[in-house]
Formats: C-alpha cells, structure tokens, sequence
C-alpha cells in the first residue's frame, strides 16, 4: 500500500506541470517583448533557466538568442515583461544580480593593445576583485605561456579563452555566454566544452550558453530552450527533448546481399540501398532487432548493425518546422 | 560616498593603465611638444634680435597651444572612446556592476588627466626651453625679467576656455562607435566657422578683425583661440571671463547630459 502511494506519488510528481514552480530557477523571465522600432524582435518569452544547470540556447541565426542575453545582462531596455536572476527583479536589483554573473556577449570583448594579464587585471580593477586569482585563471584557460602577449596576436580559440577567463574572475554563480565555441577549431571546441563541464561541475556554477551548434549543445548541456524567429519553441530538459522528439532513428546494415534483404522487408520498412548496405527507418530498437532477426531467419548473413538516433538535430528541425506550420 | 569615490578612483586607473598603450599617450606628448618647438624655432630664427620682450614667448606660445589644443582635445578624446568601440568592450563593461553614469564619470575624468598632463608637459617643456635660451642666448632676455604667473595665467585661460569641447567631444565619442565621424565633426566644427570668416573677409563682408574674433566667440570649439588671441590686450586678463564661465556651465551641462543618455542607452 505504502510502495504503491510512493509509486503513485512519484509517477505524479514527475509529471505535474507545476513541477517546474517547484524546482528553483535561477533566471525567469516572463512574456519578455523587444524590438526595434515597429520590428518585434522577442516575443513574449518565459525563459526559465535552473539552478546548477547547463542550458543550452538554440535558434537559427536572428532568432533573438543574442537579444534575449542582452536583455539578461541589462544592455537593453525592456519595456514588457517580466526578468528576475537570483529571485530578484532585474532592473531594482541591476548591481546586485550583476556581481554574480559573469559574461561573454557575442566575440570576445578584449583590449587588444593589452596582454592577457593587463586585460584581466582591467576587469579586476573595476570589480573591485584582487588581482590574487588571476594566475590561476590563466592556468585554467591554458594561457599561462602567452599571458604576457597582446592580445592581437592570440587566435580566436585563446580569444575566446580569455574572454571566458575574464567573465571567471568574479567567481560567478551564473555563466552566461553568446556563442562561446563560435571560431574555435575542433581541438578548441573539446577543451571548451570540458572547461565549462568542469567549471559547471567544480563551481556548482549555472551556465547559460547559446549557440547553433547542435552537436555541442547535445553533448553539453542538461537543459536546453529553442527559439525561433522571436519565440520560444520548447524548453525542458535536454533528455526529454530527446527521447520525446520523433523518434526516428535510422539503422545501417551491411549483408552479404541487400537487395534481397530489400526484398525481405517489402514494404513494412523504408530501406533504400547506400554504398552496398541497407539504410532503414525504424521507429525504435524492437523494431531494429525484429528487422535484423527476419534477415537472418532467411538465411541471409548480416555483418554490422549500426543504429544511430537522430538526436538534436532532427528534434531541432522538427520543432522549428512545426512552429513554422 | 566614500564607496562612490573608490569605485571612482577604480574607474579612472582602469582609463589611465588602458589609455596608456594606444595612440592617446602619444598625442599628449606630441602636442606639447610640437607647440613649444614650434615657437621655439621661431624665437631661435629671432635669436640675434635685441631689445625683445620675454613676455612675448608666452603671447607666441599660448597661441600656438591654444590653435593646436581644439585638434589635441578632439582627436584625444575620440581616440579614448573607439578604444571601448573598437574592441566591443562596451557590451562587456555595462555587464560588470558598475552604474552607467558612474563610469561615463570615470572615464571622462581619466581622459582629462591626459589634458592635464599635456597642460603640465607644456610649462614644463617651455621652462626648458626658456632656460636653455637664457643660458645660450642671453640677448633674449629670459634671464633677467619672466613673468613666471603670466604663463600660468594664459594657460589656464585657455585650458578653462576649451572647457565645453571637452565635454561635448566626449559625448559625440561614447554616442558614435566610428573613429572617422566624432573626428570629422570635430574638425568640422573647429575649421569650419574660420574658414567661413576668412571667406567674409576676403569677400570684403567682414573687415574689422574685432568682428572677426568677436564672431570665433560663439562657437565653443574656435572659442580658445579668440580667448587667447584676444587676452594679450588686457595686461590685466582675468583666467575666467564672462564667456569662458558660461561655456564651463555648458559643459556641465553636457556632461550631465551625456551621462543620462549613456544611462538610459541600449547597447546593440
């Protein structure tokens, strides 16, 4: 009786709506409009952002994911709806939330005539922070060796490093960064991502990051919202945006003869031939090992099964292609 | 007010060590520089002359600064700004906490310690050079009788007179994020009322060369020339005189003005 209330309450808790009124957020923000001059830019948009997550902003180029940050950050004025970061209301606490936060909005904002450590010591100066942490941060951007270079000579990888170092200094209980991998090579792009895993994990640090590379997005953050053209198209948690979505993945099998195995799956399945193997649509991985199991019992070999789930990508598109309809 | 003053204090040697690198410092070097050599070639061409007042070198000097010092002041000042717009540092600087009027107070401050270094830089270059003259050139007079105060006097004269420049070139710097438009419209509005004048006077419409600096007056920006070409003919100049206090109010007024709007401004 006992473990069934438990099971009945779990089952329900999980799924009630007001969930997510419980849990708390860390930045909320409520029908958020903006534009520029009769050009609506953000449209009514009720971000929730939680405590010690790493959410990931999505949109296709001019959706309004740099707008939205500058709104965050208090770089522009609204004049509907609703911000609040720690709780607090944005505009009567403007200083308040601020030195918590630390920034990265849009390419790296750097003095280039100054050296890494002069840049970091500016930052410093103005925050009123000692100037005690900022080796460590070099060290942890792995710009110890060139923290005595210009600026101008960095790459855009160590740009972007020491961009991340300075938004760091504060030790901010909130991250947020406008395309932080944007120019970086694939080398710069792993380091990135366990940086701010580590940062995220270590820090107990909440990081809002935004950026349209989808597979980066995928493999960092827990939570993830997608905008489009103004508007927010889903927000939750990255799982079940992932398990929710279409559910399609698609299965590549190598045998020893595909056109027969075509033939086998008659019209059931949507398989096509590729490069000698059968490419299949399938809904879900019964339906993959049925698939497999029919080819077999027919006396045919299979010699690789390779299942791959659409993941992001698809969901991404399925969701910017519904908000379209 | 205390914490005000700090995080003041903060905001200038934040300008002060940023400034220091780029091309700011160079000007404030290479205007005092050149205005001092300037009339020190000029007084060196008159070096065998006799019976020249010394009093004169201030006349030619505070002159020559105060043509230079409108160029000086715009170029300095739009330098100063497009270092934050250049390198897209506005966006990182609103986001620190940091109130907005405070650091355009900050800023403004820092940038005119450079002015003021280039005020200091200027006595100091022409004490040099009126020692190296009384000491080699003895004829000239330097040794004998310099009116130490008169030198003071003129140049806070026209320091205090490009008051308004300072503020109003500030606020077109933070307003405009192109290096080129603060600078032209600098120059423009330096040039172009001299140049309008000249052209009056060649046609034959303004003769009267008291018309002519009357008319410099009423645009801040040629207003130091007039005020330093006109203050010789009073051995008894005052530092402050009825215009200069009403361009020092518009500067305030510019300064307060310009705060608001950086205050109230989106940053895209």
């Amino acid at each position: 009786m006992f473990r069934n209330f438990i099971t009945v309450f779990c089952i329900t808790y999980t799924q009630l709506p007001c969930m997510e009124k419980i849990s708390p957020k860390i930045i909320e923000t409520k029908d958020l409009n903006f534009g520029y001059g009769n050009n609506l830019v953000l449209k009514d948009i009720s971000l929730q952002v939680p405590y010690k997550s790493i959410f990931g902003f999505l949109g296709p180029n001019g959706a309004g994911k740099s707008t939205t940050i500058k709104t965050l950050l208090g770089l522009l004025h609204t004049e509907n709806g609703m911000i609040h970061i720690f709780g607090k209301e944005l505009n009567t606490n403007k200083m308040y939330i601020l030195k918590r936060i630390g920034a990265m909005v849009e390419s790296p904002s750097l003095y280039e005539h100054l050296d890494a450590i002069r840049n970091l010591e500016n930052t410093a100066r103005l925050r009123n922070l000692p100037f005690d942490a900022i080796g460590s941060l070099l060290e942890t951007v792995s710009l110890t060796q060139d923290a005595h270079w210009p600026v101008k000579q960095y790459s855009t990888g160590m740009k972007q490093r020491l961009s991340l170092a300075i938004a760091l200094l504060a030790e901010p209980e909130l991250l947020i960064l406008d395309e932080p991998i944007n120019g970086l090579d694939p080398n710069g792009i792993i380091e990135m991502r366990q940086l701010l895993v580590r940062i995220n994990e270590e820090k107990n640090c909440t990081i809002l990051l935004s950026s349209h590379i989808l597979s980066e997005i995928e493999k960092l953050c827990s939570h993830v919202a997608i905008i489009n053209s103004g508007s927010i198209v889903y927000q939750g948690n990255m799982k079940n945006l992932l398990n929710s979505s279409t559910g399609i993945e698609h299965l590549t099998l190598q045998t020893n003869d595909a056109k027969k195995a075509i033939a086998l799956l008659d019209s059931r399945f949507n398989a096509t031939i590729k490069d000698n193997a059968l490419q299949i649509t399938v809904g879900n991985k019964q339906e993959a090992a049925a698939i497999i199991k029919l080819i077999v019992d027919n006396g045919l070999d299979v010699y690789s099964a390779e299942r791959e789930s659409t993941g992001l990508e698809a969901s991404f598109l399925h969701l910017l292609n519904e908000n379209h309809l | 007010m205390k914490a005000i003053v700090k995080a003041l204090a903060r905001i200038i040697s934040a300008e002060i060590i940023k400034l220091r690198g780029t091309f700011a410092l160079w000007l404030s070097i290479l205007y005092p520089l050149g205005s001092v050599m300037l009339v020190s070639l000029i007084w060196y061409s008159q070096r065998n002359k006799k019976n020249i007042n010394p009093d004169q070198f201030i006349t030619d000097l505070s002159n020559a600064a105060s043509f230079f010092l409108p160029f000086f002041i715009v170029l300095l000042i739009s330098v100063a700004c497009n270092t934050e717009h250049k390198s897209s540092m506005m966006k990182h600087i609103l986001a620190l906490p940091i109130p907005r009027p405070l650091f355009y107070l900050g800023k403004f401050l820092g940038i005119m310690l450079f002015i003021a270094f280039a005020f200091i830089l200027t006595i100091v270059l022409a004490y040099c050079v009126m020692l190296i003259f009384g000491i080699a050139f003895p004829n000239l007079g330097f040794r004998n009788s310099f009116n130490h105060l008169l030198l003071f006097r003129a140049f806070f004269r026209v320091y205090f007179a490009a008051s308004a420049i300072y503020t109003i070139q500030y606020w077109l710097g933070m307003r405009l994020k192109n290096l080129t438009l603060p600078v032209a419209i600098g120059a423009a509005l330096i040039i172009l009322p001299i140049a309008i004048l000249i052209v009056l006077g060649i046609a034959g419409l303004m003769n009267n060369s008291e018309n002519f600096t009357q008319s410099l007056t009423y645009n801040p920006y040629s207003y130091p020339y007039s005020a330093a070409f006109s203050m010789m003919q009073n051995a008894e100049f005052t530092i402050f005189p009825t215009l200069t206090l009403i361009y020092i109010f518009v500067s305030f007024t510019a300064l307060l003005f310009g705060a608001f709007d950086f205050s109230r401004r989106d940053v895209v």
